[in-house]
C-alpha cells in the first residue's frame, strides 16, 4: 500500500498523518510537544511503524512553527507555512468553505478563501489571549481539566462579563467574578466569550466571514467556544471530524505531488539526535544558532541573520 | 569655528535625511558619525532606557543614542514638527529631544532645532539655523546658505529632481511576467522598510523566496494624485507618502501583490493602515500588514510572507 505522511509540529501539541491518495485518512497522532518536538516526532514515527510499517511511503510534507525541524529530523518533500497547509485540507474537505477559523495552542487564524483560492488571512501577532494555552491556562485556575470547560459553558444560565483583552486582565477579573458568587459554570461561559471577542477584535476586523465556516484546531474541541461563535457571528461553525489534525493533512496532501520521495526511512524514529545552540560572538546581533546533531556531529544548523551557519548545514 | 564631531543617531529620521544632513554639516566644517547598522545589542540598549510603552522604532533611536553618547561632541537630534503647512509628524518624533534627555544621563549637548513650517511659515529655515549657527559659533546668514544649498527635501522640490535624487524604485526594476517571479510592493516608513534588522531582512528574505521585492519613495504629483482618492488629506507627514506608495503599487498592473510593513504600537500607521485597506484598494490586490515589535520572531515574518504569496500564486486551486 502507498500512503503520504504529513507533519504538523506545533508550539504545544505534534501532529502526524498518514493518508492515501484520495486524501483519506489512514491512521494519525496527535500529542504533546512538551517542548522536545523531536523526541514528539520520534515516537509518532515509533507508533506509525508499528501500526502501519508496511505502507510505502510516497510523500512527506511538514507545515507548523518547527516545519523546518521536522525536515531535517525526517527528511521532507514539501515544507508549507501553516496557513496554505490549514487552506488545503479544508478545501479538500469542504470545497466551497469561504472562511476558516484555526484556533491552536499558542496561535490562531483566519483565512478567507473564495472559489478554492486563498483571498485572504491574518494571524494573532504576539498576544496569546485568544488561543489554546490561554483557555488551558484558565481551566487550570479552575480546577478543570480543558476537555470539561465547553460543557460547563454550555451549562450556563447567565454567562458572566469576562475581560478578553488580555490573559492577565481576564484572570484577574474572573477571581473578582468568582468572589462575587459568580457560579463556575457562567464563569466558563464568560470565558469562553471573551476569547472570541479577543478572536473577532484581532484577526476578524473588517474581514466578511461567511458561510461555509468551518472551525479548526485544538480548540475546535471545546462546544462552548463554537457556541460562543454562533452567538456573536449568527453562523453555524463546522467542526471536521479531524479538526486537531487538519494541518498534518493538509502538509500531507501537497505531498502528493511528490515524485521521488526525500523520506529516509522508518529509522527516523530510532536515529540518536540531539539539539544544541549557542550564541554567534561574531557580530553584536548575537544570533542564538540552534544545530542538530547525529552520532557523526553536526547534520544542520539554523537561527542566524545572516546565513553564515545555515549555509554550513546545507 | 571649532572642528565638531556631531553623532546622528541611526534611526527614524536618518533613513530620510542623512545625505542631507551630512552634506550640510560638511559644509559647515564639521564630521558628521553616524551610529552604526541597528543590531539586537542596539536595540537592546534602547529597551533599557525606555518605558516599554514607546514604539519599537523610538526604542532602537534611543538604543543609537546609547551607542553614540560617549563618543561625539554633540548628538544632532532635530525637532521637526512640520514639513508642511497642513502636516505634522508624529508626537513621539516632535518629542524626541526630550525623550532623549530624560532617558540618559551625561549626555553631550544635544543641538535640536526647531522646525516647525505651520508656525513659522517662510521663516522655517531661519529658526532652525539659528541654533546650530549658535551651537558651531558660525553666522546664521551662512548655516541659513547652507541649508538652502543642501537640504532640499524640506521644500517643494522639482518633480523630476526628486525622481532622480530620492525615488527608489527604478523603472526597471519591475521584473516581466515572463520571467514567473512575482513582483511585490513594500510599503512603509523608511525606517522600519531600511533598517535590515527591524524589517526582519524582509527584502532579503523576499529574493529567498523567489519573488521581487519593490519599494518607491512618491513624488509630490504622486502624493497629490493618492490624497485625491481619499477622503481627506493625510495629516501625517511620512504616511502621507506610505499612502502614496500603497495608491502607485495598487495601480500599476505589474504589481501583484501589496504588503505593508509596520510598527505594532504606530499612532499613525494604525490610521493610514484602514485607509489603504478600505479606501485604496479598490481592485482588491493581495494585500497584507505585517505588524512588527521586539517580540516579533523571524519565523512569524517569514510564515506570513510564504502564505501571502502562496496567496498570490493561487497554490490552493
Amino acid at each position: 500500500m502507498k500512503a503520504f505522511i504529513g507533519i504538523d509540529v506545533g508550539s504545544v501539541t505534534t501532529k502526524v498523518v498518514l493518508i492515501d491518495h484520495a486524501g483519506t485518512v489512514l491512521w494519525h497522532s496527535y500529542r504533546k510537544t512538551q517542548g522536545q518536538p523531536i523526541r514528539a516526532i520520534q515516537s509518532a514515527f515509533g507508533a506509525l511503524r508499528r501500526d502501519m510499517g508496511d505502507v510505502v511511503i510516497q510523500g512527506v510534507g511538514t507545515t507548523g512553527s518547527g516545519r523546518k525541524l521536522a525536515d531535517y529530523v525526517v527528511g521532507a518533500d514539501v515544507v508549507k507555512n501553516e496557513i496554505t497547509a490549514h487552506a488545503l485540507s479544508a478545501i479538500h474537505l469542504i470545497p466551497n468553505v469561504r472562511t476558516i477559523v484555526e484556533i491552536g495552542g499558542q496561535d490562531s487564524k483566519l483565512i478567507l478563501i473564495r472559489n478554492r483560492v486563498v483571498t485572504d488571512f491574518s494571524m494573532n501577532t504576539v498576544c496569546a489571549a485568544g488561543t489554546g494555552s490561554f483557555l488551558e491556562h484558565q481551566a487550570v485556575r479552575l480546577g478543570i481539566s480543558v476537555e470539561e470547560l465547553g460543557n460547563h459553558a454550555l451549562a450556563a444560565s447567565s454567562p458572566a462579563r469576562v475581560a478578553g483583552r488580555c490573559t492577565v486582565f481576564a484572570e484577574s477579573d474572573m477571581i473578582h467574578k468568582q468572589q462575587m458568587g459568580h457560579n463556575l459554570e457562567d464563569i466558563v461561559a464568560g470565558l469562553c466569550d471573551a476569547l472570541v471577542r479577543n478572536y473577532l477584535n484581532n484577526l476578524a476586523r473588517g474581514k466578511d466571514i461567511s458561510a461555509p465556516v468551518i472551525f479548526q484546531g485544538g480548540v475546535a474541541a471545546n462546544p462552548g467556544i463554537k457556541a460562543a461563535f454562533e452567538r456573536e457571528l449568527g453562523q453555524e461553525f463546522i467542526v471536521p471530524v479531524h479538526y486537531p489534525i487538519m494541518g498534518a493533512i493538509g502538509a500531507a496532501l501537497i505531498a502528493r505531488t511528490t515524485k521521488k520521495t526525500r523520506f529516509r526511512g522508518w529509522q527516523v524514529a530510532e536515529q540518536q539526535l540531539s539539539t544544541s545552540s549557542f550564541y554567534c560572538p561574531d557580530c553584536p546581533n548575537s544570533c542564538g544558532v540552534i544545530e542538530i546533531n547525529n552520532r557523526d556531529g553536526v547534520i544542520a544548523r539554523w537561527g542566524d541573520s545572516c546565513g553564515k551557519w545555515g549555509n554550513l548545514g546545507e | 569655528m571649532k572642528h565638531l564631531r556631531i553623532g546622528i543617531p541611526r534611526g527614524l529620521l536618518f533613513y530620510s535625511c542623512a545625505e542631507s544632513w551630512k552634506r550640510f554639516f560638511q559644509d559647515l566644517g564639521c564630521e558628521t558619525v553616524p551610529s552604526p547598522e541597528t543590531t539586537a545589542d542596539i536595540l537592546k540598549e534602547g529597551i533599557r532606557h525606555t518605558v516599554s510603552d514607546l514604539c519599537l522604532p523610538v526604542k532602537t533611536f534611543l538604543g543609537h543614542v546609547a551607542v553614540l553618547k560617549d563618543c561625539v561632541d554633540l548628538l544632532f537630534i532635530p525637532r521637526h514638527v512640520s514639513m508642511e503647512q497642513e502636516s505634522y509628524l508624529c508626537p513621539k518624533m516632535i518629542g524626541l529631544p526630550d525623550m532623549t534627555r530624560a532617558c540618559f544621563a551625561n549626555l553631550p549637548l544635544v543641538l535640536d532645532p526647531l522646525f516647525h513650517v505651520k508656525q513659522f511659515g517662510d521663516k522655517a529655515i531661519d529658526e532652525f539655523t539659528r541654533p546650530v549657527a549658535e551651537a558651531l559659533s558660525l553666522s546664521p546668514a551662512r548655516v541659513a546658505d547652507a541649508y538652502r544649498e543642501h537640504m532640499d527635501h524640506h521644500t517643494e522640490v522639482p518633480a523630476e529632481q526628486r525622481r532622480r535624487s530620492e525615488r527608489l524604485l527604478a523603472e526597471d526594476a519591475v521584473v516581466p511576467r515572463s520571467s514567473g517571479k512575482l513582483n511585490i510592493g513594500i510599503i512603509g516608513r523608511p525606517y522600519l522598510l531600511f533598517d535590515r534588522y527591524l524589517s526582519k531582512n524582509l527584502f532579503h528574505f523576499s529574493r529567498k523566496l523567489g519573488v521581487n521585492p519593490l519599494s518607491l519613495r512618491p513624488d509630490e504629483s504622486e502624493i497629490r494624485e493618492a490624497m485625491a482618492v481619499i477622503p481627506k488629506w493625510v495629516y501625517w507627514d511620512m504616511g502621507k507618502e506610505v499612502v502614496a506608495a500603497a495608491h502607485v503599487f495598487f495601480k500599476d498592473d505589474r504589481v501583484d501583490g501589496v504588503i505593508n510593513l509596520c510598527s505594532a504600537a504606530c499612532g499613525p500607521d494604525s490610521f493610514t493602515g484602514d485607509l489603504i485597506r478600505k479606501r485604496l484598494n479598490q481592485r482588491n490586490k493581495p494585500y497584507m500588514s505585517l505588524s512588527l515589535d521586539e517580540h516579533t520572531s523571524d519565523v512569524g515574518v517569514q510564515t506570513r510572507l510564504e502564505a501571502f504569496i502562496d496567496m498570490i500564486a493561487k497554490v490552493t486551486a
